[in-house]
């Protein structure tokens, strides 16, 4: 395992000075990714996603847990350690032109991991090297970023987070607010590099569709915790957990004649500050019951693991079927 | 009766660079009570468009040639205080970022009664209408919710409050600019079933931009397809994602990684760039992406007629 995360907890102090308190952004959560492995995280705004993924590059502090990269306990480093860490563990951040300095040139930023980590290199032939890795011509070496269309500063932020030969790459929405046409572009890029340098990746995404096509194995967030984890495939052929089911379900798809029997969900999401009893997802459930109002279900298998006292069988139906007009 | 109808429409930007063709005869039409889309990549004018309608084109733009047609009057010869009583009361837009729409010192229920001034009702009933509105978007506890600010409401909240305040007026036509693209999934749908909703209720038109292929496919019953500032392509939603006809049509659904239902690891992509738009060539302004490209690609392509309803711009279409 390339990396291991064990009952990973990280809070945020909140209210005044009287009645202080915590909320847990990410509430324990335990997951592995294997070598040349591509694994996603998936859930709505504020489940957590982002602050796991910076809690795992050590940007966040965290509450609890451990976390072990490339067979070493890396929760407890600091300063110049954490340093070293991240020339092994790269990260690519959310709005692929805002990540880049708008006042350096393409040339400068794809080979600032060698200056920030002191490498010895020859910069003009790396930052060649970097750009024809990922399909750009030297000409834009020279180039700023706002230069740049979409995709091509996608691709700069690729270049820039392989600079060093990480063995692990951590991707905030690597295909948000891209056009359909250079989205397909950017994730074969990123499959071709993890082929070709046998990277492994964590995907963070909305994007079921993208999710689909580039992950091996991925992990549903809700309220900071894991509700279900397993094989990408398994899971969109047969989600068990009524949340995944209907974040499927409401996956619009381009096709105006496709029946749409959707799981519609209710209510707002709950407030990390009053949490649910028992389930965290009860009050958004449409097959909620009693025992799920008192009782919080335990992640129950291996290799799938599924948070529900009552997990459902393939193709199941809300109680009471709610279709949409077409 | 045809409620915004688009003959011919051109719009130029002066630029150091020379003038900027960025609509290149744009026509379609949105007809009473319905919901058409207008979907396309960054860079296909679709907020040109929409500047182009409200009369809100930067400095260097202008209208250089075609009309907007608003409910029969040419929005292009109306000055700019007869423009400015149309945005609003009969024109009202809704746009991508709720926050950027909502003003976030003001309380929600200023907010909503202050867009009402033109109204002439009293501020009693202007209340009860923004409450009414609220309880129609499904904004819980409506009364309570006047008296608070934008941040206290969540992402999905606030978008609708902001398609709250653009259909008080009960206006003609809704602009809505890519409403759901910074919501999840699942407020997505809700907030696209929303739209349905109310448009129906209210009888309005909309003019729904988008670049999600799926949510178009949901809500629209017309496509308008756009791309370097021309539409390339347009009909019923089922004409047009069921048989595209223009090249680019067809190559943009497949890039959708949504319409490969099997799991693949290479998804496809639209080689190329779109083209500068201050040199246009006179010939088909998709010719150099096409995988159809004919020598008869470099003349200038007609506006074919596929069906009734469906044309695209094409000299493939009748060969």
């Amino acid at each position: 395992m390339i990396l291991s995360v064990r009952d990973l907890q990280v809070s945020f102090p909140v209210g005044r000075l009287m009645n202080r308190s915590a909320i847990l952004g990410v509430a324990g959560v335990s997951f592995d990714i294997a070598a040349g492995e591509t694994f996603a995280l998936v859930g709505e705004s504020g489940s957590g996603k982002t602050t796991l993924a910076r809690a795992v590059n050590l940007l966040q502090p965290i509450s609890a847990g451990e976390i072990t990269f490339d067979g070493k306990r890396i929760d407890g480093l600091r300063g110049a350690e954490t340093k070293l860490l991240r020339r092994e563990m790269a990260m690519m951040f959310q709005d692929p032109v805002g990540s880049l300095s708008p006042r350096m040139q393409v040339r400068d930023i794809v080979t600032e991991p060698f200056r920030v980590h002191g490498v010895e290199a020859d910069l003009r032939a790396e930052a060649d090297r970097l750009l024809s890795l990922v399909g750009l011509s030297g000409d834009f070496a020279n180039r700023f970023p706002h230069q740049l269309s979409g995709g091509q500063a996608r691709r700069v932020g690729v270049a820039r987070a392989i600079a060093l030969n990480p063995k692990l790459i951590i991707a905030d929405e690597p295909t948000a607010g891209l056009d359909v046409s250079v989205q397909g572009e950017v994730l074969n890029l990123l499959n071709d590099l993890r082929e070709r340098l046998g990277l492994a990746m964590l995907i963070i995404t909305h994007n079921l569709h993208v999710v689909h096509h580039v992950a091996d194995r991925m992990a549903v967030m809700y309220l900071g915790r894991f509700v279900e984890t397993g094989e990408t495939e398994a899971i969109f052929q047969a989600p068990a957990h009524p949340y995944t089911a209907a974040l499927l379900s409401a996956n619009p798809e381009p096709d105006p004649d496709k029946a749409k029997d959707r799981i519609s969900l209710p209510a707002e999401v709950p407030s990390l500050i009053a949490r649910p009893s028992g389930c965290e997802f009860h009050t958004r459930c449409p097959w909620a019951q009693a025992r799920c109002r008192t009782e919080a279900p335990v992640a129950q298998g291996t290799d799938r693991r599924i948070a529900c006292h009552f997990p459902l069988s393939p193709g199941a139906r809300p109680p009471a079927v709610k279709e949409t007009a077409s | 009766m045809t409620v915004l109808s688009i003959q011919n429409l051109n719009v130029t930007f002066s630029t150091e660079g020379g003038d900027l063709h960025a609509l290149k005869d744009v026509s379609f039409e949105v007809p009473e009570r319905r919901i058409v889309g207008i979907v396309g990549e960054s860079g296909c004018g679709k907020s040109t468009l929409i500047n182009a309608i409200l009369g809100l084109l930067a400095d260097n733009g202008r209208v250089s040639g075609g009309e907007i047609l608003f409910q029969g009057r040419d929005l292009g010869r109306l000055d700019p205080r007869e423009m400015k009583a149309l945005r609003g009361p009969q024109i009202a837009t809704v746009f991508q970022d709720p926050m950027g729409a909502l003003n976030p010192v003001i309380s929600v229920g200023r907010q909503m009664t202050n867009i009402q001034y033109r109204s002439g009702l009293s501020k009693a009933e202007e209340v009860e209408r923004a409450v009414a509105m609220l309880r129609r978007v499904r904004i819980p506890d409506p009364e309570a919710a006047l008296a608070r600010f934008p941040h206290q409401f969540s992402g999905g909240m606030k978008q609708r409050i902001a398609i709250a305040m653009a259909l008080m007026m009960e206006p003609a036509l809704l602009i809505a600019d890519e409403p759901t693209t910074a919501l999840d999934a699942t407020l997505e749908v809700a907030t696209i079933e929303l739209l349905q909703e109310l448009q129906a209720q209210i009888g309005c038109s909309v003019l729904f931009i988008s670049h999600h292929l799926g949510v178009i496919a949901e809500l629209c019953e017309d496509v308008v397809v756009m791309y370097a500032g021309e539409v390339v392509e347009r009909g019923t939603t089922r004409q047009v994602f069921n048989s595209p006809r223009h090249p680019y049509t067809e190559r943009l659904l497949d890039c959708d990684p949504a319409r490969q239902s099997s799991r693949t690891r290479h998804l496809p992509t639209i080689p190329g760039e779109i083209p500068d738009l201050r040199a246009r060539s006179p010939g088909c302004i998709f010719a150099p992406r096409c995988h159809r490209r004919a020598p008869v690609c470099d003349t200038p392509p007609p506006d074919e007629t596929v069906q009734d309803g469906h044309k695209a711009r094409c000299h493939m279409v009748s060969q």
